[in-house]
């Protein structure tokens, strides 16, 4: 399986670990990643917020700059604007020639547009996926986060349920996680404002890891860089406002699945990780050791 | 209106259930579904008036989940684009002062600069050393980078930019 891949602008930066850790993964299950050449930033939130065209035109420039049939991208927010801009350019012809105008060339049509996630889940069998895992996540209690744009819009993002998504419990569970159902898996964390209105991701993303900690979860797993650099850069001052003690890692799927693949904890980068995941790592290991998974005996 | 807005609107029979769901109405001045109305009302300076269009995230489960497919998030966004055309504020300055910021490094680097960010908005919105402290620990994390990125095509966004700024026929996309 060979895909274009377009990292985004924060998989270079602050979330190199999320880059680190899909590359392991995917070089483990076989699917082969090209570098979009060329790709820009996808404009995200503000270009969408205050220009349309470029909205549509800086990710067309992505589109059209791939190589392969089929580009994945494994940030929720990159996912969202590619895959929105191809279904409204093949949908509204005004549309796309004002886009070619601004790019100064033709629309690529007919290029995929899939979020990581789906691919690794969907793609790939998951006797497959089971035949990589060399250990297990030792019955570590997790809550998957899947954040607003992943499924949405319903008609355009469409490899999960809107409201109930699964894909990522399904594949926790597949590793050996135990998956706690919790009521916040698709409400947004306020990933816009981190840098304008600070006090809205305080009060979106407190209530998010407050239902985190009351499920009982040891991680959140996510599987979007906005969310996670809320969740884990904002999460001590949002704790100490709330006035609670714990902390609660939030960590990228690929990277919990790299741990049963025979990455280490530092090829996955989880020492870039804000809040401190030495615990987490050490209650995996320690479940693998009292139960065995049936593929390492 | 609704030619004005490209959307239609007559559809809504004012449930609520956009204003139910949504994670920012806490701090809106009026909740979605009476930005709906007042449109439906023709009453269009009313809805550009207030804040609700700014701190709108954007996160789509106001359109997800009405009954009726009224597009709340999209008609939001018609909204955001004339009040940041026309330099309305709404009291959310930092809000459209931070989009400013946002898009000025992708159009010098053609991807995001975390650094030049966050310089950029802190200039723009007057808070010189909000985020400062917290650049250390991410730098050491090997977060944030000195310098910007290589490798985008920066004619292509450059080319892009100015014909989306300057030659695209308003209100015409």
């Amino acid at each position: 399986m060979k895909f274009s891949y377009y990292p985004g602008c924060t998989l270079h930066s602050t979330a190199v670990e999320y880059d680190q850790s899909a590359r392991a993964v995917c070089e483990k299950l076989g699917i082969e990643l090209v570098d979009v050449p060329g790709w820009a930033c996808c404009g995200a939130t503000s270009a969408h917020s205050v220009n349309e065209l470029l909205a549509y035109a800086l990710p067309a420039h992505t589109i059209t700059s791939a190589t392969e049939d089929a580009v994945v991208a494994p940030c929720a927010a990159c996912y969202n604007r590619l895959r929105y801009t191809d279904v409204r350019l093949r949908e509204d012809a005004h549309l796309r020639g004002e886009v070619e105008k601004a790019m100064g060339r033709p629309y690529r049509a007919g290029v995929a547009v899939r979020h990581l996630l789906d691919v690794i889940a969907n793609d790939v069998p998951e006797e497959e996926i089971v035949a990589k895992l060399q250990g297990t996540l030792g019955g570590v209690k997790v809550v998957c986060y899947y954040g607003c744009l992943l499924t949405r819009p319903k008609d355009v993002a469409a490899f999960d349920d809107v409201e109930e998504p699964r894909t990522m419990d399904r594949l926790m569970e597949l590793c050996g996680a135990d998956v706690l159902d919790w009521p916040h898996r698709v409400i947004c964390c306020g990933a816009a404002f981190s840098l304008s209105r600070t006090d809205i991701v305080y009060h979106m993303t407190g209530k998010l890891i407050a239902s985190a900690l009351r499920a009982g979860a040891d991680a959140v797993v996510v599987a979007c860089p906005m969310c996670q650099s809320n969740l884990d850069l904002r999460q001590p001052a949002i704790l100490k406002q709330l006035g609670v003690k714990e902390r609660i890692p939030a960590v990228y799927f690929t990277q919990l699945m790299g741990m049963c693949m025979g990455y280490s904890s530092d090829e996955l980068g989880f020492k870039k990780i804000m809040v401190n995941t030495s615990a987490l790592i050490k209650k995996i290991k320690s479940g693998r050791a009292e139960a065995p998974a049936p593929a390492e005996g | 209106m609704e030619e004005q807005l490209g959307h239609p609107l007559s559809q809504c029979y004012q449930c609520g259930k956009c204003s139910a769901g949504c994670p920012a109405a806490y701090t809106m001045a009026e909740p979605p579904n009476r930005v709906i109305r007042f449109l439906q009302l023709g009453l269009y300076d009313r809805a550009l008036s207030q804040n609700s269009y700014w701190v709108c995230s954007s996160c789509e489960m106001c359109t997800t989940r009405c009954p009726r497919n009224v597009e709340i998030k999209e008609i939001m966004e018609v909204l955001r684009h004339d009040a940041f055309r026309r330099g309305i504020t709404s009291g959310e300055a930092p809000v459209p002062a931070f989009h400013k910021a946002f898009l000025k490094t992708v159009q010098w680097f053609g991807r995001l600069y975390e650094p030049g960010l966050i310089l950029l908005n802190n200039l723009l919105s007057g808070h010189f050393f909000k985020d400062v402290t917290s650049a250390p620990g991410m730098f050491f994390k090997g977060k944030l980078k000195l310098f910007p990125g290589r490798g985008a095509d920066n004619a292509a966004v450059r080319r892009i930019f100015k014909y989306s700024r300057e030659e695209a026929p308003r209100g015409e996309v």
